[in-house]
C-alpha cells in the first residue's frame, strides 16, 4: 500500500487529487449537502416578514445554481457563516473574495480583475466603509452567475445598463434618453453601454487621471468607436469629428495636458448625448451659446455661426475649403517654380564657372591676374 | 578711387535698415518656430519644440511677443519711409517696371538655353522686388489675421465663428507659403546665388563685394558708369 502511494506520488499530484475528489464525492455530493438547506429554502413561497415589515423572499430555485458557473459548489461554500441548520441568525453578505483572488487554488479564473476592483471607485468606497458600495454580487448576481457572454447573465450587454442603473438612477435616466440609449433600445449591437466608456472592474472617478472618462482620456474613449469608419458609417456619423477635434485648439490643449480645455463631453455632455438636430441637445444651434458659455463667459450667438468640427479639406467647409485649396495650389506651384528657378540658376552658375576657367571672361578681366 | 581698394565694396543697407531687417528676421524665425510647432503638434519634432518653449503656455506668449516685435519692425519700416530719403529712394527702386519683366525673361532665356546675354538688373533684381512685396503682403495678412486670432474668445463675441475659421486657415496656410519662400528663395538668393557663397554680408556690414554686385546688378552698374562718363 505504501509502495503504491509512493508510485502515485512519483507520477505527480494529479492522481492524488483525482482520488481525493472521488472520495469527497462519495462522502457527500454537492446536491446531497444542499438538500439540508433546500428543505426550507427549496420550498416555493418560503419567506420571512421582518419586524420592520420588510418581506424577505427566501426561496432559492436550486436549478439556478446548477446552471451557473458555481454548479459544483454547495450553499455553504459561499454562505460560509452558516454552521448549523436551521441557522438562528440572518447570514451575512457573501464574500466572494474568499475564493476569488489571484493565486487562489480554488479553481477560480486567474485574472487581475480582483485587484483592479480594489483600486476602482467601487472598491475604494467599499474599503472606506461606504454601506452603499457594491459587492461583486450586486453586479454579477447571486445564484445564477454566468459569463458575460451568456444572455442570462446580469453582466451581459443587454442587462448592464439596468445593473448600473439600479444604483445610478439619475444617470440611467439620462442615458436611456440619449442617442446611445435609444440605439441600444433599437438593438444596435455597437451601442455603448456603461462599461464601454467607464470600464468594468477599473471604473474610476473622472477626476482620476487614469480613468477612461478623465478629461485627459475621454477623447480617446469616444474615439474607440467614433474614429472607426466601419462602425460610424452604419449610423451616418462622421469620423472626422475625432480628427478635427484633435487639431482644434481644444484638442491640442488637451493633448498637452491642459485638462480645463473642452473635451467631447464638455460640449456633448457625458450621458444625455443628443443629436444636434434635437432642440434638447447641448450642441443644438440654439443652445451652443449657453454650452460655450460654461467656459467662455459672454459667449453669444456668434459662437454658433459656423461649423464646429470644421475640416478645411472637406467641401462642407465652404469658403474655408476653397481658401485652403487655393493656398495648396499656390504653395505647390510656388515650390515647383522655385525648384526649377533655383535648379537652373545653379546649373548656369556651374556652366559659367567652367567656361571662366577655360576662356578669359571680359567681365572679370581686371581681376584675373592680381 | 575704388580701383585702388583690393576688395572694393558697394553700400547696400543703412544701419537702420540692418536693424530693421535683424528685428524682422528674428521675429519671423520665432513666429515660424512657435507657429509651425502648433500646426504640426502631433509630430515629435513639434513636441520637442513646444517643450523648449516651456509648453503650450510658453509657446502662446512667445508667439505673441514675437508678433509684437514684427509689428514693431513694420512701424520702424513705416517711419523710415516717412522720414528717410534713402528709404523713399529704395522704395522707388523696388517698384516693378517694364524693364524687370524684359530682364527677367532675358535671364530665364539665358538660364534655359545658355544663349543671349546675362540679364542686366537694376539696384534690385526682380526676384528681390518680388520677395519684398511678397513678404510685405504676407506680413499684412499674418498681422491682420493674427490680430483676430489673438484672443479667440474676444473675437468670437465680435465676429461669427465662420470668420474666425477663415482667419485661422488664412493664417496657417499663408505662414507655410511665407516659410517656403523665405527658406527656399531668400536664403538661396543671399547665400548661394551668383557669387554670394557663403553669404552676402550686406545684412551685417551693410556692404557687398563690388564684383559680385556687378554680376548681379549689371544694369545698374552700367548706368552709373554711363553717368560718370558724361561731363
Amino acid at each position: 500500500m505504501r509502495k503504491g502511494l509512493h508510485r502515485l506520488a512519483r507520477r505527480g499530484w494529479r492522481p492524488v487529487a483525482v482520488l481525493l475528489a472521488a472520495s469527497a464525492a462519495w462522502v457527500a455530493t454537492p446536491a446531497q449537502e444542499d438538500l439540508r438547506c433546500l428543505s426550507c429554502h427549496g420550498k416555493p413561497g418560503f419567506r420571512q416578514v421582518r419586524p420592520s415589515g420588510e418581506v424577505l423572499e427566501l426561496f432559492v430555485d436550486p436549478t439556478l445554481l446548477r446552471q451557473s458557473v458555481h454548479a459544483q459548489n454547495t450553499c455553504v461554500d459561499c454562505h460560509a457563516d452558516v454552521d448549523e441548520v436551521p441557522h438562528p441568525e440572518r447570514p451575512g453578505r457573501v464574500n466572494c473574495r474568499r475564493c476569488h483572488y489571484e493565486g487562489s487554488t480554488a479553481g477560480v479564473p486567474q485574472t487581475p480583475k480582483y485587484t483592479e476592483f480594489e483600486k476602482s471607485v467601487h472598491g475604494r468606497e467599499l474599503a472606506g466603509g461606504n454601506p452603499k458600495a457594491p459587492l461583486c454580487q450586486d453586479c454579477h448576481g447571486d445564484h445564477l452567475i454566468a459569463p458575460g457572454t451568456d444572455p442570462r447573465s446580469s453582466v451581459n450587454r443587454a442587462h448592464v445598463t439596468q445593473v448600473c442603473g439600479a444604483c445610478h438612477l439619475k444617470v440611467y435616466g439620462e442615458y436611456r434618453a440619449s442617442i446611445h440609449g435609444k440605439a441600444l433600445d433599437r438593438g444596435a449591437k455597437d451601442a455603448p453601454v456603461c462599461t464601454d466608456c467607464h470600464g468594468e472592474h477599473t471604473i474610476a472617478r473622472p477626476e482620476d487621471r487614469g480613468s477612461s472618462v478623465s478629461p485627459a482620456n475621454v477623447g480617446n474613449t469616444c474615439a474607440q468607436c467614433h474614429a472607426k469608419v466601419f462602425i460610424m458609417e452604419k449610423y451616418g456619423v462622421k469620423v472626422q469629428q475625432v480628427a478635427t477635434y484633435r487639431d482644434s485648439f481644444h484638442g491640442i490643449a488637451t493633448e498637452f495636458g491642459d485638462l480645463k480645455a473642452a473635451n467631447c463631453a464638455s460640449c456633448h455632455r457625458a450621458h444625455l448625448i443628443l443629436p444636434s438636430a434635437d432642440p434638447q441637445s447641448s450642441v443644438n444651434v440654439k443652445n451652443i451659446p449657453a454650452t460655450c458659455g460654461k467656459c467662455h463667459p459672454g459667449a453669444n450667438a456668434n459662437f454658433a455661426k459656423g461649423r464646429i468640427h470644421l475640416n478645411p479639406k472637406d467641401r462642407s467647409a465652404g469658403i474655408v475649403y476653397w481658401v485652403a485649396l487655393g493656398f495648396e495650389v499656390l504653395t505647390v506651384s510656388t515650390l515647383t517654380g522655385l525648384f526649377i528657378h533655383i535648379g537652373l540658376d545653379l546649373f548656369r552658375q556651374y556652366r559659367s564657372r567652367r567656361r571662366r576657367r577655360t576662356e578669359p571672361n571680359p567681365e572679370t578681366k581686371g581681376e584675373a591676374n592680381p | 578711387m575704388a580701383e585702388a581698394d583690393p576688395h572694393p565694396t558697394v553700400e547696400r543697407m543703412t544701419l537702420l535698415q540692418r536693424v530693421d531687417h535683424a528685428l524682422l528676421a528674428l521675429c519671423v524665425l520665432l513666429l515660424v518656430m512657435s507657429g509651425l510647432a502648433l500646426a504640426y503638434h502631433d509630430h515629435a519634432w513639434a513636441q520637442v519644440l513646444i517643450g523648449w518653449m516651456g509648453g503650450l503656455g510658453g509657446r502662446h506668449w512667445l508667439h505673441r511677443a514675437a508678433a509684437v516685435g514684427l509689428v514693431g519692425a513694420g512701424f520702424l519700416h513705416l517711419g523710415g519711409l516717412i522720414f528717410s530719403q534713402r528709404y523713399k529712394r529704395d522704395l522707388r527702386d523696388l517698384l516693378f517696371v517694364r524693364a524687370d519683366f524684359i530682364e527677367a525673361a532675358r535671364g530665364w532665356r539665358f538660364n534655359w538655353t545658355g544663349k543671349g546675354e546675362p540679364p542686366r538688373f537694376g539696384r534690385f533684381t526682380p526676384w528681390q522686388k518680388f520677395q519684398y512685396w511678397g513678404i510685405l503682403a504676407g506680413c499684412l495678412i499674418m498681422v491682420l489675421s493674427g490680430l483676430v486670432l489673438w484672443s479667440p474668445q474676444a473675437s468670437l463675441t465680435l465676429f461669427p465663428k465662420g470668420f474666425i475659421d477663415l482667419m485661422l486657415v488664412l493664417h496657417s496656410r499663408e505662414a507655410q507659403l511665407i516659410f517656403i519662400v523665405l527658406i527656399l528663395w531668400h536664403i538661396y538668393d543671399v547665400h548661394l546665388a551668383a557669387g554670394n557663397f557663403p553669404m552676402n554680408p550686406a545684412w551685417l556690414t551693410g556692404r557687398m563685394r563690388a564684383d559680385v554686385y556687378r554680376r548681379q546688378h549689371l544694369g545698374e552698374v552700367e548706368a552709373r558708369e554711363r553717368e560718370e562718363k558724361k561731363p
